[in-house]
């Protein structure tokens, strides 16, 4: 069964429809990567998905449940986790703050425990702390947890982000343009990193990209969107040669002349 | 031994003060009043602190949730306590528990510590009927509407013929001592601390910081909103309380907008997210207003500051600059401090002078060991600040005309001048410190350490603000 899968959704904003009669299947261990021109609707896609938005027509279903409706924080905790465009990071906060953060919903003590600090608290402390720094190894931070995320470099913000993000246990990540505003060997680096977060947490990944040539080299699957609908799919030697994704990329100046 | 500290000075501050307590019939019911009050302001810096410092959220309604508080206790054990003195004198809680064998001694901190947690969850209920319409709301509407709840608070109270309406609510039974103010000031520090050091913090927090990202990692933000209002207005609630059964009267004019101010006065300057910070300012400013009382007080606080300004520059120079910079704004700082028990008796004036005289030295030999520029000009602040300190505590006689007239009206009208001095003091302060004494660090070993450590960070990193104690 589909991991996720999201049916015929349409979100409009008042006269503007963002996205449009919009399905996606995702099925669980697939890295599926989504492209498109600047305001095309991929990020409305996300929003979508993660409760930001609430499509009028269609459904949303994770692990066969309907999740339309649901807040956001009700959906990260049902095992969708996602990174943003623009990185959010809890900024003032250490770098092993903002990852614990995330650990927020598999905590099970309550305010009266923490007020203890009682044995339960100590037991669970100490595994979500374990579980931050091990993330944080993996995502090659561990020498910054005690910085404020603020002050990394750009490039480490968005792997924090990243890290954030997997401390939430999800089993679908969402990742908003991660490489955005990497150099070309920060986003190799980082492409490869993703692919080994597929392989190794068995983490299901959907990625926004604007730039083809990075999707290209690590997805199995490419969605193509523009002016908020889906006008391609398949792998990425298909879409490649794919006449509307050509036009879609290249062809607005003809258009325009026409 | 990391994890001690906080609890160490806690510990030392109750025992201080139940010592002091036990000795009480020696300190004069004005020092009592004021350790009094000191406890409370903290209590409530503290829970505001959580609303407006770690989860960001603005109120200005603080001294609403007290007044709720206050009057809902107070109303409590003055119809139905039964205390000698009010409506069911004889009967009521005392005279049912007298008629179980509990002597009234026994009985009456049972009745005060009831009374203390209804007046938490009635105040607490106030800050979830709060909190929920207002979450729409941020920054100065949220400010706003709080604002509005405060004085509907008032303004009902004191349509309330029961509880003594316009007129105020007097004849509480006196129950609050020493002990309870530094008790409940202990356990709110405690507990404010222990649950921002858990999850359940970092969730606070991370409303402050980025709310989308917040519930995008799982965090229900309303919830947490909703939770600091309950949780601060609980301990608002108890700080009412308190205040209620030691002043044994209640006015509705002393919960207005402008108590809220304070409250919110005392959690910028200690610093946003720090409980640190806001114990010590609640502490500082309380003081502050007394001391600037008499002109002794005045003169010594504007000395103190002084001094602070010579030494500051040191602060960042080697250990045993700082070690003694630190000394000379702690020397001035006691001279202060001790002038209010002197008053305005001649008795404890040399000390102070001695206290004042040790400062300068301590300044002098700071600015002189950070060398440089810094020889110079603290030296010059802190000559200046000595030699006038000394001109107007000892050497009267010797001032020009022209500055003697100006001391004898300064000296005339202090109480007048009070509240411009204070003022004053807090401009220079938040100049000076633009995100608070603390920043949004705690006291942390890490900190006493780095002012005996060689100077690599500045001596109060703002930077990162740190959750307490993680």
């Amino acid at each position: 069964m589909a991991l996720l899968q999201v049916r015929d959704c349409t979100l409009r904003f008042e006269g503007l429809t963002a996205v449009s009669g919009f399905s996606l299947s995702v099925e669980p261990g697939e890295l599926v990567g989504m492209i498109g021109p600047n305001g095309a609707g991929k990020t409305t896609v996300f929003n979508m998905i993660a409760g930001v938005y609430r499509p009028q027509v269609g459904s949303i279903l994770f692990g066969g449940v309907s999740i339309v409706g649901l807040r956001p924080h009700q959906i990260a905790s049902l095992g969708i986790a996602r990174t943003f465009q623009n990185v959010r990071l809890f900024g003032a906060l250490s770098v092993l703050d903002n990852v614990r953060i995330a650990a927020h919903h598999t905590a099970r003590y309550g305010l009266l425990d923490a007020a203890l600090r009682n044995a339960r608290f100590r037991r669970q402390e100490s595994l979500i702390r374990r579980q931050a720094l091990s993330l944080l190894r993996l995502l090659g931070l561990s020498g910054a947890k005690n910085q404020p995320a603020h002050s990394l470099p750009y490039g480490l913000q968005r792997r924090l982000e990243i890290a954030r993000a997997l401390a939430a246990r999800p089993r679908l990540l969402l990742l908003d343009e991660p490489t955005a505003g990497m150099t070309p060997v920060e986003t190799q680096s980082l492409m490869h990193l993703i692919k080994s977060l597929r392989d190794d947490l068995h983490v299901t990944i959907v990625l926004i990209e604007h730039d083809m040539r990075v999707v290209m080299g690590i997805c199995e699957r490419v969605i193509v969107l523009d002016h908020a609908v889906q006008i391609a799919e398949g792998t990425p030697a298909v879409i490649r040669n794919d006449p509307a994704v050509i036009e879609a990329y290249l062809g607005e100046v003809t258009d325009e002349q026409q | 031994m990391r994890r001690l500290l906080p609890y160490l000075l806690v510990g030392l501050a109750a025992c201080a003060i139940g010592i002091g307590s036990h000795y009480s019939d020696l300190a004069s019911p004005y020092l009592i009043q004021l350790v009094v009050d000191m406890g409370i302001a903290v209590i409530l810096a503290s829970s505001l602190n959580l609303i407006n410092g770690f989860t960001g959220q603005f109120s200005l309604g603080h001294a609403g949730f007290m007044a709720v508080g206050a009057y809902v206790s107070a109303a409590c054990t003055y119809y139905l306590g039964g205390f000698p003195g009010t409506p069911a004198e004889g009967g009521g809680v005392l005279g049912a528990l007298a008629g179980i064998g509990i002597p009234a001694a026994v009985a009456s901190p049972l009745i005060l510590l009831v009374a203390l947690l209804m007046a938490g969850v009635g105040a607490a209920t106030a800050g979830l009927l709060v909190g929920l319409p207002t979450l729409r709301l941020r920054g100065d509407y949220l400010a706003i509407a709080t604002l509005g709840f405060g004085e509907i608070v008032r303004v009902v109270i004191s349509q309330v013929e029961a509880v003594g309406g316009p007129r105020g609510f007097t004849g509480i039974p006196r129950l609050t001592s020493v002990a309870w103010v530094a008790a409940w000031a202990a356990i709110t520090l405690v507990f404010l601390r222990n649950l921002l050091g858990s999850s359940h913090g970092r969730a606070f927090v991370s409303v402050r910081e980025d709310e989308v990202a917040a519930a995008a990692v799982g965090v229900n933000t309303t919830r947490y909103k909703v939770l600091a209002f309950t949780i601060g207005a609980f301990f608002a609630g108890v700080a009412g309380c308190l205040f209620a059964h030691y002043r044994m009267t209640l006015h509705p004019g002393s919960f207005t907008f402008i108590d809220s101010v304070k409250i919110v006065v005392m959690v910028v300057l200690g610093g946003m997210g720090s409980l640190a910070g806001s114990a010590a300012a609640a502490i500082i400013l309380t003081l502050l207003l007394e001391v600037l009382r008499t002109f002794l007080g005045a003169v010594t606080v504007a000395y103190c500051f002084a001094m602070t300004i010579a030494v500051l520059p040191a602060l960042t120079g080697t250990r045993a600059a700082r070690v003694l910079g630190v000394s000379a704004v702690g020397a001035a700082g006691l001279a202060a401090l001790m002038t209010l028990v002197v008053g305005e008796g001649d008795v404890g004036v040399p000390w102070i002078v001695a206290a004042g005289v040790l400062s300068a030295c301590c300044a002098l030999a700071s600015c002189w060991i950070a060398g440089g520029r810094l020889r110079v000009r603290g030296a010059i602040i802190a000559l200046t600040a000595i030699s006038a300190f000394l001109l107007v505590l000892v050497g009267s006689s010797l001032l020009p005309g022209p500055l003697l007239a100006a001391k004898e009206w300064v000296q005339g009208n202090v109480s007048q001048l009070r509240l411009v001095i204070y003022a004053a003091l807090l401009v220079g302060l938040m100049l000076t410190r633009p995100t608070g004494l603390l920043g949004g660090q705690e006291l942390s070993w890490r900190l006493l350490r780095s002012l005996c450590r060689p100077r690599r960070k500045p001596l109060l990193e703002t930077k990162g603000r740190g959750l307490a104690a993680s």
